[in-house]
């Protein structure tokens, strides 16, 4: 039997499909980059010419008798008319012709979007207000259920063209500069996937939609924009002609990855947006659909994981820390998994995972300090108002018992997830259970640990950061190895909030110090100046800590040396330990003086090098008009931490336990100027911290002008006395000899070049506001 | 009408300068009769406007454009030569290495901008690009600078990033390099050879031999692309030994003082910024193509955060 005309025309219209794929194929010389691409879109473009041409034909020609505009045939070709559409805006794209590439993009959507029930144009036309919500819009898109209309082999086919242009769509607008735009056609996609791919997919694999189906491709994760279905694909003669007989064959996995692909992107346009915690739950939603499929890079899926894992862990989101590491434990030990275990960079990203381990086992400690700090804060508060003091939070179920628990007793119940963790260590009972769910954003909420369990937690943690540090050597990795230790030291600080004797808090404080302090002088600053800054900080804020436990104990002390007419005698007739307690006290209150003036010196010394860099005749000094070195900082995040080191050493200084009363004036002298200063300049910082800090200051600038002028009150009167006295007594041939001077507040420390040089008393005529010549 | 600014404010991070050369037509782009420019500079060379056809090809309906302001240190028109370039833009950063500085010239761009025109050239007086003048200025001035008390010592080294790994262009023997950090030194890649070199000319061979071992990947773009980034690194020594006074002279357990500066320039040629979807990769190419985007955008980062004053991580509470 004869051919009819227009199938013979249609089967020229395919055949042409094959030039069009080789044509997208051929690597043109760098001179004419495009010329095949030129070509193939030339093709396509009488292709829809011609196929438009049929479509009118059949519609209304003697050959299509009674059928008119939506029959089959002509529906049938209008479908295929959107897809050369389609094609032609990917070369169109790939030419750089975003214009074009829209233009026909959207005549694909046009035509397949009402074939699936999909308002497709209200797409490309975003609400005015493009502040609002990302979230709340996305909720209401144009995405209906599956047409009835449509055979599921059809509308599955169908749905995977429109995928494809509206992630092209998508892809377009963001790189156009406008992500919100591309947002609305990927979160079109995305609904498309729900309602019309995600109910078929099973059907689709087992055949019984009777959609032909090929295995995936090689490693080719998606088929190309342009292939056709002219391969292998029944011409119309050569099938009934039916609704899709057209269409390429579909590739289960294909359809997949397709999906994955608008996840991947919907994640790059969420964080265009700002939106961070969105672009977050679809990089995980990317490589949870990765790792399902398998065929990922393992090595580059797990440091993608633990790249993410520091975003939820900074969120407080513990669940969705410890479901990654999980998955990426899993990964790593997979059989399948080929790793070059002796490679460099693969013990790196074993360390990195160590770390992130390591962090998750500290963050659970800082958690639950934080949930017990709120609790008592609220307890405090409730009993200042005279109200019922709220209920303890819950504990784990090994609360209060020093003995680990039998993992087998507390499992259950606690890890919703347990099937899926092979860690079954006793210290696991006391970690969030694996949050799965992409969508939540809350942060955890940690129940109390007792202190056993923050031993253990922390005794893992410890483990993973010195697994890491066998790796992240300071020879080789100076900021790897010191940002473990930083996470070391944090966990040492988490979990003395959890060791009641003092002695024991202050050797973890201690240890704090030393950790940073040791690598510290082996640093050049020339190189490493914010890092050290970092360091000089944490050490200050150690020792500060450390110094509240000694002088808490020498509390009582410092009052009646205060109250004193002669402190010099009172700690002359002290106990031995009570005398060494008072020294310690004092020297590590010093020490910390020191580190806080060498946090300050690297910011000071940053300025330097600028203005060296911009003034070459520049030697020191501010220059003129500048009042304070921190108008020349740079930003507000600088003005916030020098501002910081300030309060700090305003604090310390008010604080330290000086016998010698001209030295008490004069640390108290320079706390005023660092209050002063902070109140002056923190208006810079528009933080809620730095704003309670600045009242703070203010409300200790009245307090200790005042008590400097008392202090030189005494003082003067004192003299006055001593200039008497001493005229009596040399009348009568003695004169009075000093007291202790060990302990009047200049005794050196153990490291005599740390010990920190009192303080200027003037700092209007430059003290710690300028910039020294021999820093 | 958007705008944009790619430069750091005024007074701040000016140790930076991101300047924008716009490529003339090529004689493909002529020949086909429909060559539009969308670019104008502005008269004070530091704003460019590109016009966008919003409209796309739909034959006889006029036109419609959106216009786009993005403003730089410096915007290159078309008619802008090498010298002029040279001389405007990187001859600062290149003498700076003379004084003991470290400094940096990198090209970006899609593949066939011009990137590789604009660092190498060609050659002949009017057509060399940033490197040889760089290579010719540090060399002419130090034999005008060099004396018995001042003298100099120039190494090279020229490495690859390739698919996330480094290779030594100069001793691809040493095969896969790790970027370490010495406690004293700073970040430097380990294991990458460094040569001494005394003329020009030496150093043109050693780029020549680099040049030759780096990976180029045939893509559908473009046969030539180069699919690496490529960092041709110039370590100029400078000791100057200060005599000392006659009077000290005779004393023999004073030794002259030494006044050493070490300077590094580094010239950066970078891979192709297209997309993925650009080059239409696929299979093995989408992995080289996606690594190469990755890692253009971690550059992009570490520049992003030099830009924007500094990374600040210290306040840990």
């Amino acid at each position: 039997m004869e051919e009819p005309k227009e199938y013979m025309r249609l089967r020229g219209v395919f055949d042409t499909f094959q030039r069009v794929q080789s044509l997208v194929l051929t690597a043109d010389p760098p001179e004419t980059p495009y010329t095949s691409k030129y070509q193939a879109r030339e093709l396509l473009g009488q292709m829809v010419a011609e196929t438009q041409a049929l479509t009118l034909t059949m519609g209304t020609g003697a050959g299509a008798e009674g059928e008119g505009e939506g029959t089959p045939d002509t529906t049938v070709l209008k479908d295929f008319v959107a897809y050369l559409h389609h094609l032609i805006g990917v070369l169109a794209y790939e030419t750089e012709e975003t214009s074009a590439a829209v233009t026909h993009l959207s005549q694909s959507l046009a035509w397949l979007g009402p074939r699936l029930q999909v308002d497709t144009a209200a797409l490309g036309h975003p609400p005015a207000d493009a502040d609002a919500d990302a979230e709340s819009e996305a909720d209401s898109l144009p995405v209906a259920l599956v047409s009835e209309a449509l055979s599921p082999g059809v509308s599955l086919a169908l749905a995977q063209l429109l995928v494809r242009s509206l992630n092209q769509m998508g892809v377009v607008w963001t790189n156009r500069q406008d992500p919100t735009r591309g947002m609305h056609y990927l979160k079109a996609a995305e609904a498309l996937y729900r309602t019309h791919v995600m109910p078929h997919i099973e059907a689709l694999k087992s055949g019984a939609l009777g959609v032909r189906t090929v295995p995936p491709c090689g490693t080719e994760p998606v088929p190309t924009d342009t292939d056709t279905g002219s391969e292998g694909a029944d011409t119309p003669a050569g099938s009934d002609c039916q609704d899709g007989w057209w269409l390429p064959p579909i590739c289960p996995q294909w359809i997949e990855s397709l999906h994955t692909y608008t996840v991947f992107f919907l994640a790059q346009v969420y964080s265009a947006l700002g939106e961070a915690s969105l672009a977050a739950e679809y990089c995980r939603t990317t490589l949870d659909r990765q790792s399902a499929q398998g065929g990922v890079d393992v090595s580059e899926w797990v440091s993608n994981a633990v790249d993410l894992v520091a975003y939820y862990e900074g969120q407080g989101q513990l669940g969705s820390v410890r479901h990654l590491l999980s998955q990426a434990r899993a990964m790593l030990d997979s059989p399948s998994a080929s790793l070059d275990t002796d490679a460099e960079d693969h013990k790196e990203l074993i360390a990195k995972l160590n770390v992130a381990e390591g962090n998750l086992y500290s963050g659970v400690i800082a958690a639950s300090r934080n949930t017990l700090t709120r609790w008592e804060d609220a307890c405090h508060e409730a009993r200042a108002a005279g109200e019922a003091v709220p209920v303890r939070p819950r504990a784990f179920v090994s609360m209060d018992v020093d003995v680990a628990p039998d993992p087998a007793e507390t499992r259950e119940g606690t890890d919703a997830d347990a099937d899926a963790d092979t860690d079954a260590d006793t210290a696991d009972v006391a970690l969030p259970p694996m949050d799965t769910d992409t969508s939540d954003g809350a942060e955890d909420e940690m129940p109390l640990l007792s202190r056993s369990q923050a031993y253990e937690l922390f005794n893992k943690a410890y483990a993973h950061y010195q697994q890491a540090l066998d790796v992240f050597k300071l020879e080789g990795f100076v900021t790897g190895h010191v940002a473990v230790l930083f996470r070391v030291c944090d966990a040492y600080l988490a979990l003395s909030s959890f060791e009641p004797q003092a002695s024991m808090q202050a050797r973890l404080h201690r240890r704090r110090e030393l950790l940073l302090s040791r690598v510290l002088p082996q640093l050049n600053p020339q190189h490493y100046l914010v890092l050290m800054r970092e360091m000089h900080f944490r050490v200050a804020h150690a020792q500060m800590d450390l110094f509240d436990i000694k002088q808490e104990r020498v509390q009582s002390l410092c009052e009646a040396i205060e109250m004193a007419a002669n402190p010099e005698a009172l700690i002359a007739q002290l106990p031995q330990g009570e005398r060494e307690a008072y020294s310690k006290a004092l020297k590590v209150g010093l020490m910390s003086l020191q580190s806080l003036r060498l946090f300050h010196k690297t910011y000071e010394q940053e300025v330097r090098r600028r203005l060296q860099r911009d003034d070459a005749s520049y030697s020191h000094g501010l220059p003129e008009g500048v009042d304070d070195v921190i108008e020349l900082l740079d930003g507000p995040e600088d003005v916030a931490g020098y501002l910081q080191g300030l309060f700090d050493l305003g604090r310390v200084q008010f604080r330290l336990p000086v016998i010698d009363s001209d030295r008490r004036i004069v640390f108290l002298e320079d706390a005023v100027q660092c209050f002063a200063r902070v109140v002056k300049y923190g208006g810079q910082v528009t933080t809620q911290a730095m704003a309670q800090q600045r009242n703070l200051c203010k409300e200790m600038l009245r307090l200790l002008t005042a008590k400097v002028h008392q202090l030189k009150r005494i003082r003067m009167q004192s003299r006055s006395l001593s200039l008497v006295a001493a005229g009596t007594e040399e009348e009568g041939g003695t004169v009075a000899q000093d007291g202790d001077v060990d302990v009047s507040g200049s005794e050196p420390v153990t490291n005599a070049d740390s010990v920190a040089d009192s303080p200027e008393t003037d700092t209007s005529a430059h003290g710690d506001s300028g910039l020294d010549a021999q820093d | 009408m958007r705008g944009h600014s790619a430069s750091p404010a005024p007074g701040r991070g000016s140790n930076f300068k991101v300047v924008v050369r716009v490529r003339p037509p090529i004689p493909r782009e002529l020949d086909g009769g429909q060559y539009v420019n969308v670019t104008k500079v502005n008269d004070d060379s530091k704003v460019i406007t590109i016009s966008e056809n919003l409209t796309g090809d739909r034959g006889d309906e006029p036109a419609i454009y959106s216009k786009h302001m993005f403003t730089f240190d410096h915007v290159y028109n078309q008619d802008s030569d090498q010298r002029t370039i040279y001389e405007n833009t990187a001859r600062e950063a290149v003498l700076s290495t003379l004084e003991g500085y470290n400094a940096t010239v990198m090209a970006y761009g899609q593949t066939g901008s011009g990137k590789t025109y604009t660092m190498e050239g060609y050659q002949g007086e009017e057509r060399r690009g940033i490197i040889p003048r760089s290579v010719e200025e540090i060399f002419a001035n130090i034999q005008s600078g060099a004396s018995e008390n001042k003298k100099y010592l120039v190494r090279a080294s020229y490495l690859q990033i390739y698919n996330k790994q480094i290779t030594d262009l100069l001793d691809p023997a040493r095969g896969h390099l790790q970027i370490r950090e010495d406690k004293k030194r700073g970040v430097f890649v380990e294991d990458l050879s460094e040569w001494v070199v005394r003329s020009p000319s030496e150093v043109y061979h050693l780029i020549g031999k680099g040049s030759a071992e780096r990976a180029t990947g045939e893509t559908r773009m473009n046969y030539m692309s180069s699919r690496s980034h490529a960092i041709f690194i110039i370590i100029c020594e400078q000791c100057e030994t200060v005599p000392l006074p006659p009077d000290a002279q005779a004393d023999p357990s004073k030794e002259p003082q030494q006044n050493v500066k070490i300077g590094k320039l580094n010239l950066v040629d970078l891979a192709g910024s297209e997309r993925v979807r650009d080059t239409g990769a696929t299979g093995s190419r989408l992995q080289e193509s996606t690594n190469i985007n990755s890692s253009l955008c971690i550059l992009g980062n570490v520049i992003a955060a030099l830009t924007d004053s500094k990374p600040r991580t210290y306040i840990p509470y």
